[in-house]
């Protein structure tokens, strides 16, 4: 067997791949694409919008207004209809809704109601608390110049300026929250990591399985055949196409861990951890690649059907929603597929483990890639000879 | 007429039996969408709270805490309270996921809070179980709020009285407190103009892979051609644009079967929930047509199979990640909601929205199915007269 040769092999395989303009599409931009819009959706990128409908100027509606503002990205909106639009459609996250002649109906005496909407969800009772807030505030000083003139006379509008600077006098009532428990999302994944981490084991393992068209169609030109009519083994070419699908699969991490790195900021963690984590799992998708390579017929069909099951087992390992949140069956069935225990590890080094830490995950890994890249040569050495 | 149903026939039938195309066209996007269904979905989960309550003061103040507003959510079913005697117990109680949040009362609340001191509720909530959390601080925060409130109200007319005798301020306490708030929060309902998550898993699979299905006719053509059947058929006594509507008939049919199957398969089978039956054919027979058009303008733009299969690929993935395909991009800044709608796919995903209401017709929809019509049609053009072309030379 000839190391040389097969590095040759491999090479080839490698510059075939760079070579591909279209194909370099997928390897390059795509990833960083999907990475980026990724980051920015759970990065906190997008901050939410809260829409206001508010027509009035009088010192109440504008200090609420003031208020509200202060915390989070208001869009104004003319007409209530307007407003609800844009909340049904999901353009604001929710909506305040002052009612007109705010300041006058409170000075007369009238029971006032600020509307609140949300096409209801989760994050709307969050936003609700701290306009409920808000308008408890407001309402306080409102009630206390009420009550006083009822019960020493006089005019509840002459009191309104005594009452908000004794509110600001007197000692809060806080509710404090203290949260325990660590959560699932640590601070250093937030921004790109996330995003990052899921398609490199993502891209890592589809580019690699698109190796494996070449590969069937190789056999089918009888290049394969006429590589061993040459002065080389079988398993020099055997490992000339092992290494060559490992070369794809590690182009694609590198790069990916490099751009990212670059361009995002993107933390890694300890280097020689990731950079075996990296190999080993480019090693299961050589591995795969390889067998689908030999045991498929059918280019056409091996290629079409190789994407989907890589996005398939991609999106049950949890490169596109984050493994953390999955329910009960998926949860346990993601640890079937070697993305997942790549994403551990890679979740592992970003909060500081190295590589004695991360050792369960390389193992399982290169336990698996040992097993499939066995399976693999085995297959394609008789596809080769018979 | 009669010979490009023929070969419109014919091209179906070759279609059907490729593999490759089955499960580009209908096994791919379903099978996403129901990772992706299961995956989240236990989204719309009915509201399950459990908390728990230490009361180290014993006050009236506490105790109408404890009897108000989280009695009324246990009545209302949607949260147990466990009461527990010590501040350790109730950390505990979150710590080890018993509740996912606890509130407690600290020993002298009640007096301070009489006697014009601060004073500080306390609640510890588990950091994976945000939302409960942040249910019961509302909660808490709502009742310190209408203390401070009724406080605020004693204070100021005390003042004004000059009164200082713990009976009268008592007396002031319970009748300022009766008074109510003057300015609430009320909560208007809206209808949610959003297509449901599944149907969005189901709708955003269908139209991505919309572009490779819809690409095997065009592309047949380029195979054709290379293989020497095209030839045979532009001598054979038919006009050449009967070719080219064959080839367009058999893409536009196997579109619509596609997305047919896949809307009745992700309803029966995932849950997912379309709309109005009229308005969906519109968006699909619109949305086909755009695929149809686009696709054959860049096949017949490119010189090679491989190169309009690559072409064709890589602007059917960069068209679904920009208009929102893949993510939801109603959030997102204006910059990349306005440019989305340059895409077929936002589009098609607006209007299955609009759908979502509940007394929505296809008369709401009737932008959007212009719109993907618009594209469809001046691509299509384009493609088609490129396609005429390709037919006619050598």
């Amino acid at each position: 067997m000839s190391l040389g040769r097969a590095l040759v092999i491999a090479r080839a395989n490698l510059v075939r791949l760079l070579r591909d303009r279209l194909g370099l599409f997928f390897i390059v931009v795509l990833p960083l694409m999907i990475i980026f819009v990724t980051g920015l959706q759970f990065g906190g990128g997008f901050e939410s919008r809260v829409g206001l409908l508010s027509g009035e100027s009088g010192p109440l509606a504008t200090d609420l207004a003031e208020r509200l503002d202060e915390r989070w990205q208001i869009e104004r909106y003319e007409t209530e209809d307007a407003l609800l639009d844009a909340v049904e459609r999901g353009r604001v996250a929710v909506g305040v809704l002052l009612p007109e002649r705010y300041d006058e109906r409170v000075r007369d005496g009238e029971t006032v109601s600020v509307e609140y909407v949300a096409a209801s969800s989760n994050e709307a009772i969050g936003r609700r608390r701290i306009v409920e807030a808000m308008v408890a505030e407001q309402s306080a000083v409102v009630r206390a110049a009420r009550f006083a003139a009822a019960q020493a006379g006089g005019e509840a509008s002459d009191l309104l300026d005594d009452a908000a600077a004794l509110q600001d006098g007197l000692p809060a009532l806080e509710v404090e929250v203290l949260t325990v428990g660590e959560s699932a999302f640590p601070e250093e994944l937030r921004g790109f990591a996330l995003g990052a981490q899921g398609q490199l084991v993502l891209f890592a393992f589809l580019t690699s399985l698109t190796g494996a068209a070449q590969l069937i169609v190789s056999r089918q030109l009888g290049v394969s055949r006429r590589m061993l009519a040459t002065p080389t083994s079988v398993g020099t070419i055997l490992l000339g196409e092992a290494l060559g699908r490992f070369a794809v699969a590690l182009f694609q991490a590198v790069f990916i861990v490099a751009a990212t790195a670059l361009i995002f900021g993107v933390v890694w963690g300890d280097p020689l951890g990731a950079t075996v984590l990296v190999m080993a799992f480019s090693l299961v998708a050589a591995g795969v690649a390889m067998l689908i390579g030999a045991v498929a017929n059918n280019a056409e069909q091996a290629g079409s059907i190789g994407v989907f099951a890589g996005l398939g087992v991609a999106a049950i390992g949890g490169s596109m929603v984050p493994p953390e949140i999955f329910p009960e069956p998926m949860a346990t069935i993601s640890w079937f597929t070697p993305h997942r225990w790549a994403l551990d590890g890679f979740r592992e080094l970003i909060v500081g483990a190295d590589l004695v830490d991360i050792l369960p995950q390389l193992g399982v890994l290169f336990g698996l890639a040992a097993i499939v890249l066995a399976l693999a040569t085995w297959r394609l050495r008789a596809a080769l000879t018979h | 007429m009669r010979a490009a149903l023929v070969i419109a026939t014919k091209d179906l039938r070759q279609r059907l039996r490729d593999r490759t195309f089955l499960v580009v066209a209908v096994i791919a996007p379903f099978g996403l969408a129901a990772i992706f269904s299961t995956l989240l979905g236990g989204v719309n989960q009915p509201l399950e709270l459990s908390y728990a309550v230490a009361d180290l003061d014993r006050s009236e103040l506490s105790s109408a805490l404890r009897d108000g507003p989280l009695a009324g959510i246990e009545d209302a079913g949607i949260a147990s309270v466990a009461e527990t005697d010590s501040a350790a117990s109730a950390r505990e109680a979150v710590d080890i996921g018993e509740v996912d949040a606890a509130l407690i009362v600290p020993e002298g609340f009640g007096a301070a809070v009489t006697s014009g001191q601060a004073a500080e509720l306390e609640i510890i909530g588990s950091t994976d179980a945000g939302f409960s959390t942040d249910i019961l601080r509302s909660i808490a925060e709502s009742f310190t709020a209408e203390l401070e409130g009724v406080r605020l109200a004693v204070a100021l007319t005390a003042g004004e009285l000059g009164e200082t005798s713990p009976e009268m301020l008592a007396a002031l306490a319970r009748e300022a407190a009766a008074a109510g708030s003057p300015i609430t929060l009320t909560d208007l309902g809206a209808e949610t103009l959003v297509m449901p998550t599944t149907t969005y898993f189901a709708a955003s699979m269908a139209i991505f892979f919309l572009f490779f299905t819809a690409q095997f006719g065009v592309l047949s053509l380029l195979t054709e051609r290379r293989q020497g059947t095209l030839p045979r058929l532009v001598a054979a006594p038919i006009r050449p644009w009967a070719i080219v509507a064959g080839k367009a008939i058999g893409s536009f049919v196997m579109g619509i079967v596609a997305m047919a199957v896949l809307v009745a398969a992700s309803s029966l089978l995932l849950g997912a929930r379309w709309g109005d039956p009229v308005g969906v054919a519109a968006l699909v027979l619109a949305a086909v047509i755009a695929a149809m058009g686009i696709t054959a303008l860049i096949t017949t733009l490119a010189r090679t199979e491989e190169q309009a299969g690559g072409w064709s690929s890589i602007v059917a993935v960069t068209l679904a990640i920009l208009g929102g395909a893949f993510f939801d991009l109603s959030q997102a800044p204006e910059i990349l909601t306005r440019v989305s709608f340059i895409t077929p796919h936002a589009w098609f995903l607006e209007g299955l929205d609009l759908l979502a209401g509940a007394s929505s017709s296809v008369a709401d929809v009737l932008l959007p199915v212009g719109a993907l019509l618009g594209i469809g049609l001046v691509t299509g053009a384009v493609g088609l007269v490129r396609a005429g072309g390709l037919v006619v030379r050598r």
